[in-house]
């Protein structure tokens, strides 16, 4: 409470003596707001939410990094592409294993690959009907 | 904002390249790291794929990759598998992706076909190439297929074994 009441003597007493600044002394203050406002510290464009990569690989949120926004977008672009690179590189052994198991396989039938390509033959042959 | 969109267009251009069936997918290739050039081969391997030696240059990473593996795994096949293997690799390897695909594609199917019907098309294929050259396209255009399982004709009986002719 006292401290209020500090308060609203203190501003009393500047009011009051605003009544004796020289217009000079004005127009110096007045420099000096301007100076203030334009040296505050802007708003950084954040691209992503303080985004960060872990030791493990995995992605988290962090409060107040102290990175630049820069920094921040980069590392975020660099996660995305290594986690998009993760997933393509578990697509290839997917797909290598299963065409792999695929050519073996028909590479060590009975049946030849030529035999399989010839469309007319294979018909043929699967055909089950006998003689007339 | 730019950059994000510049991110959804990457994903996007990446989504949109849609695996063509007679090639890798887009997917596998850009996941497949480098795979070594032919001198870089082990010994065994390149006794394995001695018969790509020529074409291992112009392999892309995912088909040496795939040969590779299948390299790994001839060791446990029969001696009947390996040498077919080795026979047909490199015949395998100058074929045209869609010409692989399309053999996939009917291994597939008769891999579908009940185990009776499977059985019946290898013994056909297997009497006819047993058939001689000259023989075989007469075959495939006077015949149906059911010939190759019918039972050889009987041998006609020689004169002298004929039964005597009637003579009261």
């Amino acid at each position: 409470m006292n401290e209020e009441r500090q308060a609203y003597r203190i501003r009393q007493a500047l009011n009051h003596g605003l009544q004796d600044i020289s217009p000079a002394a004005s127009r110096r203050l007045e420099a000096a707001r301007h100076l203030a406002l334009s040296r505050q510290k802007q708003p950084e464009y954040q691209l992503v939410d303080d985004l960060l990569v872990t030791s493990t690989g995995s992605v988290v949120l962090r409060g107040d990094s102290g990175m630049s926004a820069g920094r921040r977008s980069l590392l975020a672009i660099l996660a995305l592409l290594f986690g998009m690179w993760l997933a393509f590189h578990w697509h290839s052994e997917t797909y290598v294993a299963e065409i792999e198991a695929l050519d073996s396989a028909l590479l060590t039938d009975d049946l030849p690959p030529d035999v399989l390509l010839d469309q007319d033959f294979l018909e043929w042959l699967k055909d089950n009907s006998s003689e007339e | 904002m730019a950059q994000r969109q510049f991110i959804g267009g990457v994903i996007l251009a990446l989504a949109c390249l849609t695996p063509v069936h007679a090639t890798p997918p887009t997917t596998a290739i850009i996941g497949t790291p480098p795979q070594p050039e032919w001198t870089s081969l082990t010994p065994g391997q390149r006794e394995i794929l001695a018969p790509l030696a020529r074409e291992w240059g112009n392999l892309d990473h995912v088909k040496r990759k795939q040969w590779l593996t299948s390299a790994a795994r001839y060791p446990s096949m029969s001696e009947t598998d390996r040498a077919r293997f080795k026979a047909r690799m490199q015949d395998w390897a100058k074929m045209t992706p869609e010409q692989r695909a399309k053999v996939r594609e009917n291994y597939k199917k008769i891999n579908t076909l009940p185990s009776e019907e499977k059985e019946t098309l290898r013994k056909k294929w297997s009497a006819y190439k047993q058939l001689p050259e000259e023989e075989r396209q007469g075959v495939r255009e006077r015949h149906k297929s059911a010939i190759l399982l019918a039972p050889p004709p009987e041998p006609e009986p020689r004169i002298e074994d004929a039964p005597a002719p009637y003579d009261p």
